[in-house]
């Protein structure tokens, strides 16, 4: 029999958040375009934890976990060196998600978060204030039909290589099949990218997009995405957390 | 007195529990596919050698040992399994779909789900305008060791747009480094050729290429 490129394993012996800014999560608005996701999205953040406790972990982590766990869609719209690398220490009893979501948010400084959209969106006011940040971006008209939801953000894409470059050519390779029949429709005006990556997410209702970093590109001509969209299934929190930890330290610093 | 070890090895006799599992001879055990065996080993002394010059050591003791192996498939390669194309970019483009299955270093699929693959992409052009990629995509597989979904490659050229992309696409799956194959084509990685011209995008050539 032909011998197979095997991983043996053998030991053989033969002989001898809770002060952040926090927006009220159900006197607005949901995001256009909201889906059934989004209606229970309340519900969820408003369900009870009986005992919570993030000890040794950074908040990036803890936060993504929260995400796959309660199948809560988020946004982590920037992250530094205290969001990857600080570990908390928190033990919370008998609070709501959402009041779990606040302290893990709150225990770093320099973070908020809000729940009126749809999402758990965690950002930096200092970051949304940064001109450089491609993030900020405001797009005068987004418009997407029934698309996947890479196929939406791609077109977010294209929307900013236009805005960017001019007339340009734009597409790339994209992860499909992985939202079943959830399809994205999206009309917005005047928008920031982040606020058009949480719209699409709220209207998923079960993803998380995080910043990743800037694939190098052999031409300067070409611009690559930043930012990336998982779905909340299992198998991708160690993607969203290993991409996070990838990002290089320039990106990870507060503006 | 000083404790000697010798390596008597080859002169034990050694056994598998599940040989299609998991093969021993001579000291080695060498993976046939996965699962678990149990390999044992036993040494019968001094015995054997009664009839050459001298036991190298006195006091030889016959002895057995047995130890659990797992045997693990490697990802190596990801093979192409189907694709298809549609129009796309409001018709002036096509969206191509790729599906690819994991396959070990012997050709043999790998049928466990929830592997992760991921892609980096890195690309030049050549011409008249700018591009915008998306790429970094991350899937996980189904049961059969299939990706759960294509990896669609598409592009849109704005009118007035004449340019050559090109890039090379590469794949890890679990964290290997893996190949890429199709049909009589294999390699470290792919070449994605595109190209735009006056508006109108080709569909994307994926070649796999040393």
């Amino acid at each position: 029999m032909r011998r197979r490129e095997a991983l043996l394993a053998i030991g053989f012996v033969l002989m001898p958040l809770a002060t952040g800014t926090i927006a009220s999560a159900w006197q607005r608005a949901p995001a256009q375009g909201s889906n059934p996701h989004v209606a229970s999205f309340s519900e969820k953040v408003q369900s009870m934890v009986p005992e919570f406790e993030a000890v040794g972990r950074p908040m990036a982590d803890v936060a993504v976990q929260i995400a796959y766990k309660y199948k809560l869609p988020m946004a982590i719209e920037h992250v530094d060196l205290d969001a990857l690398r600080k570990p908390l220490r928190l033990t919370l009893k008998g609070q709501s998600v959402r009041q779990v979501i606040a302290a893990i948010v709150a225990s770093v400084p320099g973070y908020q978060v809000d729940f009126s959209r749809g999402l758990v969106d965690i950002y930096s006011p200092a970051a949304r204030r940064d001109p450089s940040n491609l993030l900020n971006m405001q797009i005068p008209r987004f418009e997407v039909d029934g698309l996947d939801t890479h196929l939406a953000d791609a077109q977010l894409l294209c929307d900013i290589g236009r805005q960017l470059h001019g007339h340009s050519g734009c597409g790339g390779s994209v992860a499909g099949g992985q939202w079943g029949k959830r399809k994205i429709t999206l009309h917005l005006d005047n928008r920031r990218v982040y606020e058009i990556l949480n719209a699409i997410v709220a209207q998923n209702g079960e993803a998380l997009w995080v910043p990743i970093a800037q694939p190098k590109e052999g031409s300067p001509l070409i611009t690559g995405n930043f930012w990336y969209i998982y779905p909340l299934d299992p198998p991708f929190e160690r993607s969203a957390v290993e991409r996070l930890r990838e990002l290089p330290l320039s990106q990870q610093r507060a503006p | 007195m000083a404790t000697r070890f010798v390596d008597e090895s080859t002169l034990s006799t050694w056994n598998s529990s599940n040989s299609g599992i998991a093969s021993a001879s001579g000291g080695y055990v060498s993976g046939e596919s996965p699962g678990t065996s149990t390999i044992s080993g036993t040494y019968d002394g001094c015995v054997g050698w009664a009839n050459q010059i001298v036991c190298e050591c006195g006091s030889f003791q016959p002895g057995t040992g047995s130890s659990t192996v797992n045997v693990v498939q490697v990802p190596a390669v990801l093979k192409v399994v189907n694709t298809q194309t549609s129009s796309y970019c409001s018709g002036t483009s096509c969206l191509l779909e790729v599906w690819y299955r994991v396959l070990d270093g012997s050709g043999v699929p790998i049928q466990i789900p929830g592997m992760r693959i991921a892609e980096a992409v890195s690309g030049t052009e050549t011409g008249n305008c700018t591009g915008t990629l998306q790429d970094q995509g991350s899937w996980n597989t189904d049961s059969t060791g299939t990706m759960s979904g294509p990896d669609y490659w598409w592009w849109c050229c704005d009118s007035g747009c004449n340019a050559t992309y090109s890039f090379n696409q590469t794949f890890t799956v679990d964290g290997y480094s893996v190949q890429v194959e199709n049909g009589s084509y294999a390699g470290s990685h792919n070449v994605v050729t595109i190209q735009c011209s006056n508006g109108q995008g080709t569909c994307p050539s994926v070649v796999p290429t040393p």
